[in-house]
């Protein structure tokens, strides 16, 4: 089953004759439970194909469906509820709240939607991502790691219908890489989670199902 | 009181009923305090208007709660029939959005238990398949070795040329039906792993037990760096099945006095166990297809072997949450690394 799908995805940067095509022609299918990375180097319009499978940027033509829905015929406001419903976002600098703590910042996305926390839920997602006694701790004081675990919790708390991550790697050294990874990889097996995720960097990337390469803002493999 | 049973209807006619009731006593009530017919007057428009509002109030809402009934039903409806249709409301901050997505929701996790249900089934069928083929050519081969033992017109050099012939293949079939029965006891979730918290020590030196006296014939070295005691939670004889594949393998495809060595690091959530030789490494492009069942490589097909150790390998590793990476450069050699959590959390 097709959770996502990327149709003939352009993004023009500018008017000719100087015109940047960040994205130029992308199709793109993702299957409900896979784990894909997307390998490109900086440059390549790998972060601007996630932003629009985020529905955090607009595409030049082409189009983007989540789950049956495209996004570019959204407004602002359905665009926001849906993302907040269906769409998990993992950044390079985790984005967690400060004045949270782990747990706090885990259970926002559900009760900003209005639903009562699912604490057995929670509790087993933290679990997963080996959290469980981290739960009452600050950001600040855990790990680069432990703050990208927490994260990634938030991200999978409400059940989105797909996980996108920006390099979630991108600000850790390469052991604690491979543990956010493989931490991350079987959580979204156990939950059976879709995951996209963007990274440079190849050893990180041969643990995913499948790598896209994008180059020039064309996918080559 | 049952509330369910109660009809909404009953209870806005008693509700209608108390409050002109009550607006009628306080009407009268205001009469035999103040006898004044103009206070009166005031006092029952102002009742009677309250009324209407409160009627056209409750009209409302229950021209809301049944529309909302409706799309519930609806929703509930298309589910029934797999034909969900794509909603206009899905995406506002409603309450009928939150439990239409909700319903959905488990829609697809119905769906999704069918379809991982559908795949089981293909992957035992794919199994019983796979075993049946990979039978065959022993047997077939046991078969004619057979018929031409039972000539007559056999020198007793040809008689012994077949028996040793027969051997192998019994060797062949011997092995591969062991390999087969582990396989298919693990996927069809006959054997549940039991993780318990001990010395991986100890399970290291069972699995090189089993690799050392060919070690030793092609003169290879190995060399193992892991703390003396090194708990973590595991699964010890399906654990040292899973390391004794690999190093297998490393004997196997390593030319004579090559290296082995195997080391073990504590990272933050797993555990790491290295596993390198000095071999003649894989390609990138079959990082993923070395761990599928009955996978083999083209130049090693003269090789002992059915193509199953790293599949049952990765099954295991998986199986205790943990995962597995190869990583190789050509001519050079081979890592595996197997990742164990440190906590039991499955």
């Amino acid at each position: 089953m097709n959770i996502l799908q990327v149709t003939e995805l352009k993004k023009y940067y500018g008017e000719e004759p100087n015109i940047t095509k960040a994205l130029d022609g992308v199709d793109l299918c993702v299957e409900e439970g896979e784990f894909a990375a997307i390998v490109g180097t900086s440059g390549s319009g790998k972060s601007t194909l996630l932003n629009m499978m985020g529905g955090l940027d607009v595409p030049t033509s082409g189009s983007v469906t989540v789950r049956g829905k495209e996004l570019s015929k959204m407004n602002d406001e359905q665009l926001t509820v849906f993302r907040r419903r269906n769409i998990g976002f993992i950044f390079q600098n985790y984005n967690l709240i400060p004045i949270l703590n782990a747990y706090e910042n885990i259970i926002m996305p559900v009760e900003l939607d209005g639903n009562r926390v699912n604490v057995r839920y929670v509790e087993e997602v933290a679990g997963l991502l080996s959290l469980t006694d981290r739960l009452e701790y600050m950001p600040g004081n855990l790990s680069g790691g432990q703050q990208q675990r927490v994260a990634i919790a938030r991200a999978l708390v409400s059940k989105p219908a797909i996980v996108l991550a920006d390099e979630p790697t991108g600000n850790l050294d390469s052991k604690t890489s491979a543990d956010v990874i493989g931490l991350l990889k079987r959580t979204c097996y156990e939950l059976n989670q879709t995951i996209v995720m963007i990274t440079h960097n190849d050893q990180i990337a041969q643990m995913a199902d499948r790598i896209i390469r994008i180059e020039d803002g064309r996918i080559t493999a | 009181m049952n509330y369910h049973s109660l009809s909404f209807r009953r209870i806005l006619r008693h509700i209608s009923c108390g409050v002109i009731l009550t607006d009628a006593a306080i009407v009268a009530a205001v009469y035999i305090l103040t006898g004044n017919r103009t206070a009166v007057i005031c006092g029952a428009v102002v009742a009677a208007g309250s009324i209407c509002w409160g009627i056209l109030l409750t009209v409302i809402f229950q021209k809301k709660l049944s529309s909302f009934t409706v799309e519930i039903c609806s929703t509930l409806e298309e589910m029934i029939q797999d034909n969900v249709q794509e909603k206009p409301y899905m995406e506002e901050e409603t309450l009928l959005a939150r439990i239409v997505h909700r319903l959905r929701e488990l829609y697809r996790v119905m769906l999704r238990q069918k379809e991982q249900n559908a795949r089981a089934r293909e992957e035992l069928q794919s199994l019983v398949s796979d075993i049946s083929h990979q039978t065959r050519t022993p047997v077939t081969n046991l078969k004619m070795i057979q018929e031409t033992l039972q000539e007559e017109n056999l020198t007793d050099i040809e008689r012994k040329e077949f028996l040793k012939a027969q051997e192998s293949q019994i060797d062949k079939l011997d092995f591969l039906v062991e390999a087969m029965v582990k396989t298919s006891r693990l996927e069809t979730g006959v054997i549940t792993l039991e993780k318990k918290t001990q010395n991986l020590y100890d399970t290291l030196a069972e699995a090189l037990a089993g690799i050392f006296a060919k070690a030793d014939q092609k003169q290879m070295d190995i060399r193992v760096n892991c703390p003396e005691t090194f708990m973590i939670a595991h699964d010890r004889k399906w654990t040292t099945e899973a390391i004794f594949n690999i190093l297998d393998n490393a004997v196997k495809y390593t030319p004579p006095g090559g290296r082995i060595g195997v080391s073990v690091e504590r990272w933050e959530a797993y555990a790491k166990i290295d596993i390198a030789d000095t071999g003649k490494g894989i390609p990138e492009n079959h990082y993923a297809l070395i761990f599928q069942r009955f996978y083999r490589e083209k130049e090693v097909h003269d090789e002992d072997g059915v193509g199953i150790g790293l599949y049952l390998t990765r099954e295991i590793i998986s199986l205790q949450g943990g995962y597995i990476k190869v990583s190789s450069s050509s001519g050079e050699g081979t890592v595996f690394s197997i990742f164990l959590p440190n906590e039991c959390v499955i």
